[in-house]
């Protein structure tokens, strides 16, 4: 049994609480014990780096903090925002030798980030394909997915190294193990908007659309995806996308956990499946899935 | 004892940090110091007649001048003292400036410390020592390493001259990359057509030998006395019986990429690079032959009506003296599948400008049509995407290739030339066009050729519908553009080779973190290296285009012509020298030496001494450091006159 | 150890034919002491001895620098030498500087178990009167006239003994005995730790209070196996003049400290220098200051490895342990 603190971020505790379930019944599946930091704070999302830098760190630090105070040697986020704020804090505080004592005199903050910080994604990479595919009960061979990893995920490649930033292949490997049939494609990285959809939604809506369009070319018959905000932009928003673009997409958009999940038997009530804008029934019908 | 002191205001460059008055007023109390003036421009005319005038009258036989750094000026100042009769050595030079004025403001520290520096001077100058320089004979063979454009025109000049060279190419035929090209800018002339008759013009000048598929193994001596190991790899064809009809290449089942043709197409085990190859004799690939490898086929030999194949040929190697060797190792691409956003390599219809360049020609892959590599279909947009692997810091390339923006014009002419409905579109950062002719070339391109020129770069290249679709932005309009293309040339940024940094390290002479050879000095010995008698020339100093290329080759060969011009050199007398009496023997000397100056000495009583040869010591002075008994000295910086040096400052500050 | 002796002498009757002369050990002039022989006749094989008072640095006689007259010899001569496993470092060390030829020598290797230090001893009884000498493994008893005492020999061992981590020599044509177990977690620089414990204040009075009992005899230079420049050192030099001859604290000091720069990645602890000093100046801790400093830095020990090239010696553009905020 691997033990590890788990920073949820509070997309997986309201938009993304799908995420969040199947986050923890695949690592239940796979013998991984995650421990919620108690008394977690918001990772300050982008909106605190960019407001003030240190503030930002310090976020990530205090939760950093907590998990050292746990006694959990590294710490698992699904979100990857949460997984960039953390690792980007980390980083800081190990190759900026007066910040801890910064943030103690100035915040009053008591840093003892000790633990290496992993995405989940990074996390199960090091699980062998053979353990997977050990606890695959549903067979989702008919399934052709196309993952999208997003922008940030696997990037800035100097901070994230466990995959490729410009054609990753690690969620692919993964639901390869629990034998889903995954797509080659081009649009991995490419961006979906983000919080564009918020202050300037044409452009999302047209990356979005690019995304699905491009989904859609490659042969894909549902996207795997990894990050809430991602998520957000494709399923939430692909009646939105239908207008703007002129067309009449119909993709499912599914957590790569919920895919793990189905294959190793869960339900998909179970894993939160029932709670996605684009209905994803009619394609678990086609696997034998209801 | 008679010391003069001239204290230079240089300007003001000196005198409004130091008070030279007053430093003056101060050399004229020390022991042995007979005049001390101070001079608005030392190395003036009159400031000359005016050292030279008081060395003559009062008989001064030391002479100090506190001025600029020696780097500047110490060698004018030696002229001074030879023409007024003393021996140039007996100059102690203080440098008042980059070490004082410039590098402080407060003027009476300055004046302090300029007054240390002269002080220090003085007490090294009471102890200097005449010295005079050895001759040595030159050897008037040169070695021109590598038989690019610029290795061409550097023997050729030489050649030219009435003297021997040696042009040594390590692969099998002359040429380099100036032969893969199309047409050049920015005539547009036909690449093959201006090289080849020079090719064959060096090839059977008398004065030449061409040493082609061989490398040079260890070079050893010094300017004017170059000791070289060349190595003739194994053609295993014999060049003395090979006619050049080519009946092997053709017969040749083995298929491997080929060089010439950047992997576009194959060649056989056995083949000539290219038709125009000189010397027009096959080679046999060693690493894919089925006979070298498995003793099987053999056909070429069976072929050859001259019985030319030589399966059984060695490498050799032989020793050759030289005066002066010249570098003109050229250039390669750099390696461009780091970038992942262009797909690392695994799109067909992204290509690289010298792969482009193969396309367009005539005896290239495609006999000079432009097809798509994927399906053989004529392209109808081309994109161009200038500096991959240039001016990005980012990927560790933070220099500018200086000829893409030239050849993405001229592949925009070329494309509409040979495809008149075809568009073009160059992704730029900037157009760098400041050579004769190169800014109107540009214009005519976008002008009378139709290319589209698009400022920014593209951040994405992917495969749709069999098309290339590049992302990027276009920061003049300030927005992103999406153009779908069948084909993608990217300019690849020029680098230095790995073999020149090998070489570099053979010859002792510096390079860059990218493989690019370092002149002597970037303004005013532009072709010299960092050791006496080699010199650099083209591309492999610096990204270059043809006419800098051939430029500097003729200047490389100028500077060689004015060294092998003398029978004997002057060496410089600031060399190691070893006291017998003291050395033990130990020769640590030996093993520190970078420039391998020190020997084995025998004694008659059979005692092993170490022993300096002064053509090859450049002075560096480790050899001094690192003896035990201070047995070997570095003239005009003896251990005695480097501590009355030290003395004087210490008798001037008394806390140190 | 009287088997080891037997042996020792078995050997040196067979090499003895192929050498001019043999380095050893023999009874000196009271039973506590012994003297370098040179055995150049069968019948002087007998006077050869081997006990745990053979302190001297055999390698000393090794550079051909440093033999005195009589004791050169022709092309082609060989030497045979017996080294403990200290002294065969000097002798590495030697070979990597190219001081000595391999090919002519002819080495004898031992295992030891440290030598004793008569110095210790002096508290216990007047060493000077010693008549007699009974030794075994672990006790020592040492008679004189009027009195004895019996000591455990592991009190008396040499300091440079209890650090060493080399019993057995390194290189070697025969080696006598059996090899011993290197010793585990041996500290090779502790007594310079030791003395860095000291405030910079007392260690700077301490040095001082050493230097200015120096009488510049010198014969911690010429007992060095490593300091072969003889007549040409740079510490007798008069152009330029690097030391006074005065013999003063400060005069002294400088002596002292070109020597220990001198000796820097070089010296091979086997502490002669301290051993022949006449009045007992640990003068060697100042080269094996040196020797952490370079060990600290580079890895390196003097006369451990012949085919490595010396730190000092050597450029590399980036060292590991140098500019290395880590």
């Amino acid at each position: 049994m691997t033990k590890l603190g788990y920073f949820p971020g509070c997309s997986l505790e309201g938009s993304a609480s799908e995420y969040d379930q199947s986050s923890r019944y695949v690592c239940k599946q796979l013998d991984i014990e995650l421990v919620e930091l108690p008394d977690w704070s918001c990772c300050g999302a982008h909106a605190a780096h960019h407001t003030q830098h240190k503030l930002a760190c310090a976020l990530s630090a205090r939760n950093l903090s907590i998990a050292t105070k746990q006694g959990v040697d590294s710490v698992v986020a699904p979100c990857p925002a949460c997984y960039s704020g953390l690792k980007s804090a980390q980083n800081q505080l190990a190759n900026n030798p007066g910040l801890t004592e910064k943030l103690k005199s100035e915040l009053d903050l008591d840093c003892n980030a000790k633990g290496e910080v992993f995405s989940l994604v990074e996390l199960l990479s090091h699980i062998e394909p053979e353990t997977l595919k050990a606890q695959v009960k549903v067979d989702l061979g008919g399934l052709k997915v196309a993952a999208y990893y997003g922008c940030l995920l696997v990037r800035p490649p100097k901070l994230v190294q466990f995959d490729d930033p410009e054609n990753p292949t690690s969620i692919d490997n993964l639901l390869s193990a629990a034998g889903v049939q995954m797509l080659p494609w081009d649009y991995k990285v490419q961006c979906c908007g983000a919080v564009l959809g918020i202050s300037n939604p044409d452009i999302q809506l047209k990356l979005s659309g690019d995304i699905l369009k491009m989904a859609q070319l490659a042969g894909a018959q549902a996207v795997a995806v990894a990050c809430p905000l991602c998520h957000a932009n494709l399923d939430l928003r692909q009646e939105q996308i239908n207008k703007y673009c002129k067309s009449n997409f119909n993709l499912p958009i599914i957590y790569f956990t919920q895919l793990m999940g189905l294959a190793f038997g869960a339900s998909p009530k179970g894993l939160g499946i029932d709670k996605h804008m684009v209905n994803v029934g009619p394609l678990l019908s086609k696997v034998g899935i209801r | 004892m008679k010391i003069g002191v001239f204290i230079c205001h240089c300007g003001n460059n000196i005198s409004a940090t130091v008070d030279v008055e007053q430093v003056a007023q101060h050399a004229l109390t020390l022991p042995g110091v007979v005049c001390a003036h101070t001079i608005p421009h030392a190395c003036s005319e009159p400031g000359q007649q005016l050292i030279k005038k008081n060395i003559q009258e009062k008989g001064l036989n030391r002479i100090v001048i506190g001025a600029c750094s020696p780097r500047v000026h110490e060698a004018t100042f030696k002229r001074v003292l030879a023409q007024a009769g003393l021996n140039p050595y007996l100059l102690e030079f203080a440098n008042l400036r980059e070490q004082c004025s410039w590098v402080h403001e407060d003027r009476q520290l300055a004046t302090g410390k300029a007054i240390d520096l002269i002080d220090m001077a003085v007490n090294k100058a009471a102890r200097l020592e005449p010295l005079t320089s050895s001759k040595v004979d030159v050897n008037k063979r040169t070695l021109v390493i590598g038989g690019g454009i610029a290795g061409i025109q550097a023997a050729l000049d030489i050649a030219d001259s009435g003297h021997e060279v040696a042009l040594v190419e390590k692969t099998p035929t002359i040429g380099g990359n100036m032969a893969r090209m199309d047409k050049v800018f920015p005539t547009l002339d036909c690449s093959a057509c201006i090289l080849t008759p020079k090719m064959v013009e060096v090839a059977s000048h008398p004065n030449v030998t061409l040493y082609t598929y061989s490398e040079v193994e260890q070079v050893s001596g010094f300017v004017g006395n170059f000791k070289v190991k060349i190595r003739k790899k194994a053609r295993l064809v014999d060049m003395e019986k090979c006619t050049g009809c080519g009946s092997c290449t053709l017969k040749c089942p083995v298929k491997a990429p080929s060089e010439f043709n950047m992997g576009l197409d194959n060649r056989g085990a056995i083949y000539i690079p290219f038709p125009q190859a000189v010397p027009h004799i096959p080679v046999i690939d060693k690493t894919v032959c089925s006979y070298i490898l498995k003793k099987k086929c053999g056909l070429c030999q069976k072929i050859c009506p001259t019985g030319a194949i030589a399966f059984e040929q060695q490498d050799e190697l032989t020793e050759e003296e030289f005066g002066a060797i010249i570098v003109a190792t050229g250039y390669e691409l750099m390696d461009w599948t780091v970038y992942g956003e262009y797909g690392y390599g695994k799109y067909k219809d992204v290509i690289t400008s010298m792969q482009y360049e193969r396309i367009l020609s005539s005896s290239g892959p495609t006999g000079g049509h432009i097809k798509r590599l994927s399906d053989g279909r004529e392209p109808e947009v081309v994109a161009i995407i200038a500096c991959v692997g240039s001016r990005d810091a980012a990927r560790g390339r933070p220099y500018c290739s200086s000829v893409c923006c030239m050849y993405s014009a001229k592949y925009a002419m070329l494309t509409r030339e040979h495809l008149p409905n075809a568009q073009v579109y160059i992704f730029y950062m900037d157009i760098r066009a400041c050579s004769k002719m190169y800014e109107e070339f540009v214009q005519r391109a976008q002008e009378k050729y139709g290319a589209n020129y698009v400022r920014g770069r593209v951040s994405k290249i992917f495969e749709r519908n069999g098309r290339m679709v590049l992302q990027g932005a276009d920061t003049l309009l300030g927005q992103s553009v999406e153009l779908e293309a069948d084909l993608v040339v990217l300019a690849v940024g020029i680098t230095g080779t790995q073999s020149t940094i090998e070489l570099a390290k053979k010859l002792n002479i510096s390079h860059d973190e990218y493989g690019f050879l370092t002149e002597n000095h970037p303004k005013l010995r532009p072709v010299e290296s960092s050791t006496a008698g080699i010199f650099i020339a083209g591309a492999c100093q610096s990204p270059k285009d043809i006419p800098l290329s051939v430029a500097q080759a003729s200047s490389a060969a100028s500077k060689v012509l004015g060294l092998i011009s003398h029978d004997k050199l002057e060496t410089s007398p600031l060399v190691a020298e070893v006291t017998i009496l003291k050395c033990v023997g130990c020769f640590r000397c030996l093993s520190v030496c970078p420039f391998s100056a020190i020997e084995e000495q025998v004694l008659r009583d059979g005692t092993k001494v170490a022993q300096v040869n002064p053509a090859l010591c450049q002075g560096c002075g480790l050899c001094s450091a690192t003896c035990p008994p201070a047995a070997i000295a570095l003239r005009g910086f003896t251990d005695d006159q480097l501590i009355s040096q030290m003395e004087s400052l210490c008798q001037l500050n008394p806390e140190l | 150890m009287s088997e080891l002796l037997n042996e020792l002498k078995q050997k040196v009757a067979e090499i003895l034919p192929k050498v001019t002369y043999f380095i050893g050990y023999e009874a000196g002039f009271d039973p506590l002491r012994v003297a370098p022989v040179f055995i150049r006749k069968p019948e002087d094989i007998n006077r050869l001895q081997w006990n745990r008072f053979c302190d001297h640095n055999l390698a000393t006689y090794l550079p051909p620098q440093k033999r005195p007259p009589g004791f050169l010899f022709e092309a082609g001569e060989k030497i045979g030498v017996l080294l403990k496993g200290c002294d065969s470092r000097s002798v590495v060390q030697l070979l990597q500087e190219g001081i000595v030829d391999r090919e002519k020598l002819v080495i004898l290797g031992v295992p030891c178990w440290g030598a004793i230090d008569i110095a210790k001893l002096q508290s216990r009884i007047d060493v000077n009167k010693v008549s007699r000498v009974e030794l075994d493994e672990q006790t020592i008893m040492v008679f004189t006239d009027t009195a004895e005492v019996s000591v455990d020999v592991s009190e008396l061992l040499y300091d440079k003994c209890k650090t060493c981590q080399h019993p057995n020599t390194l290189v070697y044509d025969e080696f006598i005995g059996e090899k011993r177990d290197p010793p585990q977690d041996i500290e090779p620089f502790a007594l310079v730790t030791q003395l860095e414990q000291m405030s910079l204040g007392a260690r700077a009075e301490f040095w001082e209070k050493q230097f200015s009992r120096c009488i510049r005899c010198k014969a911690c230079r010429n007992v060095c196996p490593l300091c072969y420049c003889q007549n040409q050192c740079l510490l007798d030099s008069r152009v330029p003049h690097w030391t006074k001859e005065r013999v003063d604290a400060k005069s002294n000091r400088w002596f002292h400290l070109i020597r220990a720069f001198h000796l820097a990645g070089r010296c091979t602890d086997c502490g002669e220098c301290a051993r022949v000093c006449p009045v007992n100046i640990p003068i060697n801790l100042l080269p094996m200051k040196m020797n952490r400093e370079l060990f600290e830095l580079f890895g390196w020990r003097a006369g451990t490895n012949e085919d490595e090239k010396p730190p000092l010696m050597s450029f590399k553009l980036e060292e590991e342990h140098i500019g290395n905020d880590k």
